[in-house]
């Protein structure tokens, strides 16, 4: 007995100590964009003490007693270049890459399939589509890859008021409203008050993001944006059937929104305690509920989903913050169990608490977290990410999606008829397209 | 002079070189380098990690490309504006503050800090200022004029910025005439006076053709500054997108949207050289121009 005990001893010993030499080692940089702080600070809205990202350092640290971790924190300003720049000179190991369509054809990160692979890591655990979201195709590769992984989400959907909608008799919106029913609501909705007298506005969206809502009532007519990851392979749809009939909807609705609506301007006390003056929202960011909950105002607000494309089931623009590692990088197996503890449910958690004013969580244990579970309106934003259009579009960060906005700008301002507007749209995206 | 004597005048000169070598060297490598490497950029086609030969077809692609031109015809109109209204003030408001007793330091002080105030922060400002509900719409309510959607439309976009950018330059053209003002000998009054001409006379027939070069410095400075329009533009229009319907699509826009945007840094490069040239040519013609106009003041 005594024998086989020490024998098990130091099996034991040798397993461990083998499984410690394997563990990999070694400091790890984290970049990281946007207002993070390592120091506990204070939020600018609720005046709550924001806990720091001390606590991901220790938290992490204690579970990889062979790495070290450091967070190199900067503006949004120029990110992709800095980024470019930081991989190209080593400087980060792990990179939040916003922007990794832009990347595509550098080969800078590298493939992150064989460590899944290795250590079958678990992808279902986040939001349905947050991992194709950001796939893209590497200068080498046949088919969209895995180059990153998400960390923050991001999500839109439709928000309303359920105050100018008693007050007008309208029923709430459906929990995935039609265009249909949109559009014949915020007709509704636009005028005088018949309560309180003031001038009230059917309908309003993100103005810097016109495009996006075109294209997404487009999705719900059935079209999409197009096809295509790589730049100079891109196939675009702009000037489609369903195209052209979104942007003669947004026509309509844009009767019904206030009037410096594309330039931002009109609908700036939505979400707020008093003064708002528009019924729906066709794009609110998660910010816009946030404020609600923090002002108290939220029960007044109500939730839907945005648009989907009835065949795909998917709809709106895909967003949020995803991690990858540079190929530059020394310690490549250490900055993956960086990437794997990021869905953790305290980074997560972290994330949700600590950092919301940068995104949202993005792994489906957010439903329970606490704050989640039970919030009919949360439980629908978080889930709406599992909607959104993936892969992401790809045209949005370089210069077709310019091309976009100033059709759809110039048929709304009635500079252009909608047709030839999206058919000058479709021939800038395919002329740059084919310089790519 | 002796062999030892010029030795000790190479030694002397020499270390005044060593004595300027951090700010040569800081010249070469951030100025006379990135021009040289733009110059090489443009006939490579970059993405910043890979590149390629590409010859004369990134000036190609930017010579033929509508969107280019576009941006070129909008950051003439918008300079052009600018610089018409914005020399007129500043010399009628310099003329005014350089004939004031009391407090011409402290409006001289007030009138320069759009000038010093930064562009970010301003526009910034500025975008309430041209908001539906904003102090440009009430000012033309006072005048009985319906309210105007500013920024949503290409014309008053345009002048919106236009106006902007006269806010923001007054103050540095109003403090260059107030200096040219005072370097007009006073005998010229004096003698003016004697002659019988009264102050109005004075101004147009004395004040304004002394004021000659003042005028062709601030036209060529109003130009160079007005082609590289960029911050402004970036903050009312959106971004790169240049909104509403490309109004506010500068040149430099369209460098840094090619550029840091699509990651084409060849075309970028070759739109920056163009530019140069448009720079340099527009500064000649605004020179020549302007040395005739002076003359018949």
């Amino acid at each position: 007995m005594k024998r086989i005990l020490t024998i098990l001893v130091v099996l034991a010993l040798t397993l461990g100590v083998t499984a410690a030499a394997e563990s990999p080692t070694g400091h790890v940089r984290v970049q990281l964009i946007g207002n993070f702080s390592m120091e506990d600070t204070t939020d600018q809205t609720t005046g709550v003490t924001k806990t720091g990202l001390h606590v991901i350092k220790e938290d992490f640290e204690s579970k990889h007693p062979g790495i070290t971790l450091e967070f190199i924190i900067m503006g949004w300003d120029d990110y992709v270049k800095k980024t470019q720049t930081m991989i190209l000179a080593n400087e980060a190991d792990v990179f939040q890459v916003p922007g990794i369509s832009m990347m595509s054809d550098m080969d800078v990160l590298e493939p992150l399939q064989p460590y899944i692979d290795r250590d079958g890591f678990d992808l279902t655990q986040y939001f349905d589509g947050q991992v194709d979201g950001w796939k893209i195709m590497g200068p080498n590769d046949a088919e969209p890859t895995i180059y990153a992984l998400p960390f923050l989400g991001d999500t839109r959907y439709i928000c309303y008021d359920k105050t100018i909608f008693d007050q007008w008799g309208v029923e709430y919106l459906s929990e995935h409203p039609t265009v249909e029913e949109i559009l014949e609501k915020a007709k509704a909705m636009t005028g005088v008050n018949p309560v309180t007298g003031q001038q009230n506005y059917g309908v309003m969206w993100r103005g810097v993001d016109t495009d996006d809502t075109v294209v997404n009532l487009a999705e719900a007519l059935g079209g999409t944006w197009g096809e295509g990851l790589r730049f100079s392979e891109l196939t675009y749809h702009f000037n489609s059937p369903e195209m052209v009939q979104a942007l003669e909807i947004m026509q309509e609705l844009a009767a019904c929104a206030p009037e410096g609506m594309m330039a931002n301007a009109g609908g700036e006390n939505f979400g707020l305690l008093e003064g708002n003056d528009v019924a729906i929202n066709l794009r609110a960011m998660p910010s816009v509920l946030r404020n609600a909950k923090v002002l108290g105002v939220d029960s007044q607000y109500g939730v839907s989903y945005l648009f989907v494309n009835e065949e795909t089931g998917k709809g709106g623009m895909f967003a949020g913050s995803p991690f990858a590692i540079g190929k530059t990088s020394q310690v490549k197996d250490a900055a993956w169990e960086f990437l794997k503890y990021t869905a953790s449910d305290f980074f997560q958690q972290y994330v949700w608490n600590h950092c919301s004013s940068e995104g949202l969580p993005c792994v489906k244990s957010a439903l329970n977290f606490q704050g989640v579970a039970g919030d009919e309106q949360y439980q629908l934003v978080l889930n709406s990410m599992s909607y959104l259009w993936t892969p992401r579009y790809p045209y949005r960060s370089v210069t077709p999606r310019g091309s976009l906005q100033s059709a759809i700008q110039s048929a709304l301002n009635g500079s252009m008829e909608v047709q030839a507007a999206l058919d000058q749209a479709q021939a800038e995206a395919e002329a740059w397209s084919s310089e790519q | 002079m002796t062999t030892k004597g010029r030795g000790v005048s190479w030694s002397r000169s020499y270390k005044w070189y060593l004595f300027l070598a951090p700010v040569l060297l800081g010249i070469l490598l951030f100025m006379v380098y990135p021009v040289v490497e733009s110059f090489r950029l443009s006939f490579m086609k970059s993405n910043g990690f890979t590149e390629s030969w590409r010859g004369l077809r990134n000036y190609e692609i930017v010579l033929t490309n509508s969107l280019f031109w576009k941006s070129v015809w909008n950051t003439f109109y918008i300079t052009f504006f600018n610089i018409l209204l914005v020399i007129p003030i500043a010399f009628i408001l310099a003329s005014v503050i350089n004939s004031m007793r009391y407090g011409k330091n402290l409006v001289k002080g007030t009138f320069f800090v759009s000038y010093i105030t930064p562009t970010i922060a301003a526009t910034t400002v500025f975008l309430f200022v041209f908001h539906p509900q904003g102090i440009a719409n009430q000012l033309i309510g006072l005048l009985g004029l319906g309210p105007v959607s500013w920024l949503t439309r290409p014309v008053t976009a345009q002048w919106s910025v236009i106006l902007y950018a006269v806010w923001k330059n007054l103050g540095f053209n109003m403090i260059i005439f107030i200096a040219n003002l005072q370097t007009v000998p006073s005998e010229l009054y004096e003698a003016a006076a004697i002659d019988g001409s009264n102050s109005v006379q004075s101004w147009r027939y004395i004040t304004i053709p002394q004021m000659g070069s003042a005028i062709v410095l601030l036209t060529i400075m109003g130009w160079i500054g007005g082609l590289q329009r960029f911050s402004d533009v970036y903050i009312f229009g959106n971004g790169t997108a240049g909104s509403p319907e490309r109004a506010l699509y500068t040149m430099v826009t369209f460098i840094y949207d090619r550029g840091f945007g699509s990651f084409e840094f060849g075309v970028a490069a070759a739109a920056a050289y163009i530019l140069f040239v448009i720079i340099i040519l527009f500064t000649l013609i605004s020179r020549k121009v302007g040395r005739a106009g002076a003359a018949r003041l």
